[in-house]
């Protein structure tokens, strides 16, 4: 009776460290959202540290006016959405959320909707396509290890062929980053540069290079940053594309993605990260992978 | 101004019009690179060269133009199709079918010595090709063409 008791008490002090993630999603034209979704849920619970529910908004062309996410019941907020703009009360409810110390993760085609909702724009410090242009705020990325803020016009957003690329962290101390290995090949990836927007309050965690560009147009692009936005905190990363033809999510397979999304999330959170170093995580010229999105029994 | 003066100045403006009429051989085209109308909906164009490829006279730009065709962990695949432009006539000599390949090749040789280059391609048959579950193992009947203009 006492052990069970005591088992009992155990398992609900469990349940309540664990941190309640939202994973927004329903609309992206050219990627797998369900697929990546099932990635990424699987990620954070599978880690033990979070439990997740996921938001589907309608689908294109239905009325997006009923999509409002109850972003105060969590901890954490996923934006893994390509979509319609969402409403202005849905808006305002996120703001409020971030302000008042809200936490939110944005995954990949995240930088590329909603090009129209300023706040949206502030939250994701840079951003691609869907309009943005040097209205939307600066090019921003390194060259000669300083940060270039490029007010040229142009469009943002560029993808070349998928193809694998070195990550090279740039704010090595910085708690998502500190102990990792600080260059890591990055499996087979859809990479977007020319990336642009605000920029505000950002911090540039890793950059890496486009290669498949003509040589001398390739720059160091940011690939993983942070934002601060009111008392929230935002974690940006690039990486991530689940394709939708065919249905194919080998780029979340990556080791390096998987534990980088894992320890943003958890600073996004709560401002630390007491994951340890991983085992089998990937390294200069050694790519790793995770094709069941949890950590192996060698990664200890 | 004279009667003389204006009729030297008619002369002149006569003259000055007929020579320049001598360099107009061709009309504007109004395009850059290529004539829109060989643009297939979703494709781009990816390479091109020029060489000869015919008897006439004058080079030809030959054009790839390709499109995404799926995205497998350890390869690509894309359609393609051919188009070749007389570079000075800007007359559009042929536009090929499109072929389903994992490479975007543009391989143009002269091998047999005659001083028209061939295209060489390797494409699917009927674009058709299969892969496993975790897109790997592509499997396909892989068909190789010379093509060769008079």
């Amino acid at each position: 009776m006492l052990l069970t008791l005591l088992s009992l008490a155990c398992t609900s002090l469990w349940a309540q460290q664990k941190h309640k993630a939202l994973i927004v999603t329903g609309q992206d034209g050219a990627h797998w959202w369900k697929g990546s979704t099932d990635a990424i849920e699987k990620i954070l619970e599978q880690s033990g540290l979070f439990e997740v529910d996921v938001a589907v908004s309608p689908p294109f062309g239905q009325d997006i006016a009923t999509f409002r996410p109850a972003f105060g019941n969590y901890n954490l907020v996923i934006a893994n959405y390509g979509g319609t703009t969402w409403s202005k009360a849905a808006q305002k409810d996120l703001e409020e959320y971030m302000a008042n110390g809200g936490a939110l993760v944005v995954i990949h085609s995240a930088i590329v909707p909603m090009a129209d909702w300023p706040e949206y724009n502030k939250m994701t410090a840079l951003g691609a396509w869907d309009g943005r242009d040097e209205s939307v705020g600066p090019y921003v990325y390194f060259k000669n290890d300083r940060i270039v803020y490029d007010y040229s016009p142009g469009p943002a957003g560029h993808h070349g062929l998928q193809h694998p690329f070195d990550v090279t962290h740039k704010a090595v101390e910085h708690p998502i980053l500190k102990g990792l290995p600080t260059v890591w090949s990055h499996f087979k990836d859809e990479l977007y540069t020319y990336l642009r927007g605000p920029a505000q309050h950002m911090e540039i965690l890793a950059t890496t290079v486009d290669d498949t560009r003509p040589q001398g147009i390739g720059r160091e692009e940011p690939i993983m940053w942070t934002v601060n936005y009111g008392k929230g905190r935002v974690f940006v990363t690039v990486m991530g594309h689940v394709g939708n033809d065919p249905e194919l999510r080998y780029s979340m397979e990556c080791t390096g993605f998987q534990v980088t999304l894992l320890r943003g999330c958890e600073w996004a959170v709560t401002g630390k990260v007491t994951q340890a170093v991983p085992k089998d995580f990937p390294s200069k010229g050694v790519q790793t992978f995770r094709k069941e999105f949890k950590a192996p029994f060698h990664a200890k | 101004m004279n009667y003389k003066q204006i009729l030297y100045l008619v002369l002149f403006l006569l003259l000055a019009k007929a020579s320049q009429g001598q360099f107009i051989t061709t009309e504007p085209t109004g395009w850059d690179r290529f004539p829109p109308e060989v643009q297939k909906p979703g494709f781009g164009l990816h390479k091109s060269l020029r060489v000869q490829m015919d008897d006439s006279a004058e080079l030809e730009d030959v054009l790839l133009f390709t499109a995404d065709n799926g995205h497998y962990p350890y390869f690509d695949i894309f359609k393609c199709y051919y188009v070749i432009i007389g570079y000075y006539s800007k007359e559009i000599k042929h536009v090929s079918d499109i072929t389903v390949s994992d490479q975007r090749e543009l391989l143009l040789e002269d091998r047999n010595n005659d001083g028209k280059y061939e295209l060489y391609r390797r494409y699917m048959k009927d674009g058709q090709f299969s892969v496993d579950k975790n897109g790997n193992n592509l499997k396909t009947k892989w068909q190789f063409d010379r093509v060769e203009w008079k």
